[in-house]
């Protein structure tokens, strides 16, 4: 029961280490280049839900301040700060799913395959 | 406080990548001038925080002005400045081959962007050496992961573009899982600012000790997989020999190295070294750089192609720096502080001469250097002090490293890795002095003339190879910046 319970309490931060495991397994095991990238996005984005997550206080408003408003007692406010840090990450793993993108389409130029696999016995071939 | 002059390589750095293919294109014959110029700049500027860091301790400047908790830190202690005296001057004798090397192995259309990458790759750099912020920290390993991407993928052929690939995903795996031991700081510390972070970690550590474990893993992980630690550098055979010349220079001299340093850099701020005791930390490092150091070696035994050699040479010696931290007494940090910059000095130079003598073979194959030497003196001599530093011949510079390396397992009571790092090193001599005897009592077979290198190409050889001979005989300076 007190397994159970925390994990409900924690459900965030499981399913984000969920996440993180299915996208380092697709990115490790699969085989296709695309699927690769899908990967890497999911576990990214697992790493931006935690980190997100994280900043998140149960009943909290955003905290914007008007002028001249001193922050009362039972006022609670969300941490902006993982959010505002995780705008950046999805910047970057925008540009290295487009850079990534960009030599996948050279490789399926060169190989005319999508598959590592097949990739690598071409590459063995011309040996 | 506030140091402008620890920003100043960042800002040009960065400045000199954008301008550099603008220029490319509208002025070709500017750019020499212009990278030239602001790597020289960048030179000047880190000489004089190393002079200001060696006569009153370590440097800072706050980003914007704000201090931390608010604001980014930047920090230059004395290993950092080191550190970053070597990437700007290694930078700058690279940048001179580069400038004459990259128009024969390179397409004219990609130059302009080439040099754009790579200045933008040594801002990067410079900035992961200093960066006194965790979510700081993380942009810029990615930013530097991208163009160390950038600069091998811009060959365009196959080799180039599946390292590239390989590389980057591989990579990406590695910037997950240090972002996520980011979050995992942030969340039981609530700082971002390394030292803040690193004064919150003993309250932390009683109250969540799981989760700074589990930062602990994912960071060294991530660094493991960036710096290529024994069994995550199964990219670097291939991403460090299919780029152009100076990019394997750049990359295997400076890039994985600059990630020890950051890595090096959490364990003293965040961690502490009481921490590390806790868990099994070091004799993991220790273990791993055993087995990186051998296994490097012997990988590289079986090497024909001369850039994989020097690329599997390299995770061998990325084992040495990684056992100098896992043995941890001062005289072996000093040991690997060391490692760090000789090997960044004797390994672009390596990889400078090796594609300066492939050239004029016609091949990057071992086997066909044979009597090289006798064509090419200046060449080959130089290859020869390169090779000799990194076996770790007496007066050149890496014994002074192994020395210390050795004197530290010595302190640390634990001789045997004072034998392993001996049989490193015969390994390694193993497979230099075939190369050199080959090319200088071997038969120069073909008839094709053969002569030295335009001097833009002969010049950086020839000032790495002094620079080896030099920082071997003179290795004052930079123990008493370390400390020893």
């Amino acid at each position: 029961m007190g397994i159970l319970s925390s994990l409900g309490a924690n459900s965030v931060y499981f399913v984000a280490v969920l996440l993180f495991v299915i996208g380092f397994h697709t990115m490790l095991v699969n085989a296709n280049l695309i699927k690769k990238v899908m990967g890497m996005n999911i576990m990214e984005t697992a790493v931006f839900l935690l980190f997100v997550a994280s900043g998140y206080v149960r009943g909290g408003k955003a905290p914007i301040f008007e002028v001249g408003h001193t922050a009362g007692s039972g006022e609670v406010y969300v941490n902006p700060v993982p959010s505002a840090l995780i705008l950046t990450g999805i910047v970057i793993a925008v540009s290295i799913t487009a850079f990534a993108l960009g030599l996948i389409v050279k490789l399926y130029r060169f190989y005319g395959t999508l598959d590592a696999d097949e990739i690598a016995h071409l590459r063995s071939q011309e040996r | 406080m506030n140091n402008v002059f620890t920003i100043v390589p960042i800002v040009v750095f960065l400045a000199a990548g954008y301008a550099a293919p603008i220029v490319y294109r509208w002025y070709r014959r500017g750019l020499a001038p212009l990278v030239l110029a602001s790597t020289a700049m960048c030179v000047v500027s880190t000489l004089w925080v190393v002079l200001q860091v060696a006569r009153e301790g370590p440097q800072r400047y706050f980003m914007g002005g704000w201090p931390p908790p608010w604001g980014i830190e930047i920090w230059v202690d004395s290993r950092a400045a080191l550190g970053g005296i070597t990437l700007t001057v290694v930078a700058l004798l690279v940048l001179v081959y580069a400038l004459k090397d990259s128009y024969t192995e390179l397409q004219d259309s990609v130059v302009g962007r080439y040099f754009a990458l790579i200045m933008i790759l040594l801002a990067s750099m410079y900035s992961v050496i200093v960066a006194a912020d965790l979510f700081n920290l993380f942009v810029l390993v990615e930013l530097t992961s991208l163009t160390a991407c950038g600069i091998i993928a811009v060959k365009g052929d196959k080799l180039a573009t599946e390292a590239s690939f390989r590389y980057l995903i591989l990579g990406a795996l590695g910037s997950g899982a240090i972002l996520m031991a980011v979050a995992l700081l942030y969340m039981v510390t609530g700082h971002l600012n390394m030292a803040l972070a690193g004064e919150e970690i003993t309250t932390a550590v009683l109250n969540y000790p799981r989760v700074v474990y589990a930062a602990l893993g994912f960071l060294l992980l991530g660094m493991g997989i960036k710096a290529a630690l024994f069994p995550l550098h199964l990219w670097l055979p291939d991403a460090h020999s299919s780029g152009p010349t100076t990019a394997s220079a750049l990359l295997s001299g400076l890039v994985v190295k600059v990630f020890i340093l950051s890595l090096w850099r959490i364990f003293d701020l965040v961690f502490g070294m009481g921490l590390l005791e806790a868990v099994p930390a070091r004799q993991l490092l220790l273990a791993l750089g055993t087995l990186g150091t051998l296994a490097g070696s012997l990988l590289a035994l079986g090497q024909r192609d001369i850039k994989r050699l020097l690329a599997y040479s390299t995770v061998a010696n990325i084992g040495y720096i990684f056992l100098g931290l896992g043995l941890g007494t001062p005289r072996a940090l000093a040991g690997a502080a060391l490692h760090i910059i000789y090997h960044a000095i004797m390994k672009s130079g390596l990889f400078l001469t090796a594609g300066a003598m492939a050239q004029v073979a016609g091949t990057r194959d071992v086997h066909n250097f044979s009597g090289l030497g006798q064509r090419l003196p200046l060449t080959l001599a130089a290859f020869g002090v390169g090779a000799l530093g990194m076996v770790g011949i007496p007066p050149f510079s890496g014994f002074v490293s192994k020395w210390y390396l050795t004197l530290g397992a010595l302190d640390a009571g634990q001789p045997f890795y004072v034998l392993v790092i001996l049989v490193a090193s015969l390994l390694s001599g193993l497979y230099y002095f075939p190369i050199l005897i080959s090319a200088f009592f071997g038969e120069w077979s073909e008839d094709k003339s053969a002569q030295e290198p335009h001097p833009m190409l002969l010049g950086p050889i020839l000032l790495f190879a002094l620079a080896t001979v030099l920082l071997g005989l003179f290795p004052g300076p930079l123990l008493s910046l370390l400390g020893i």
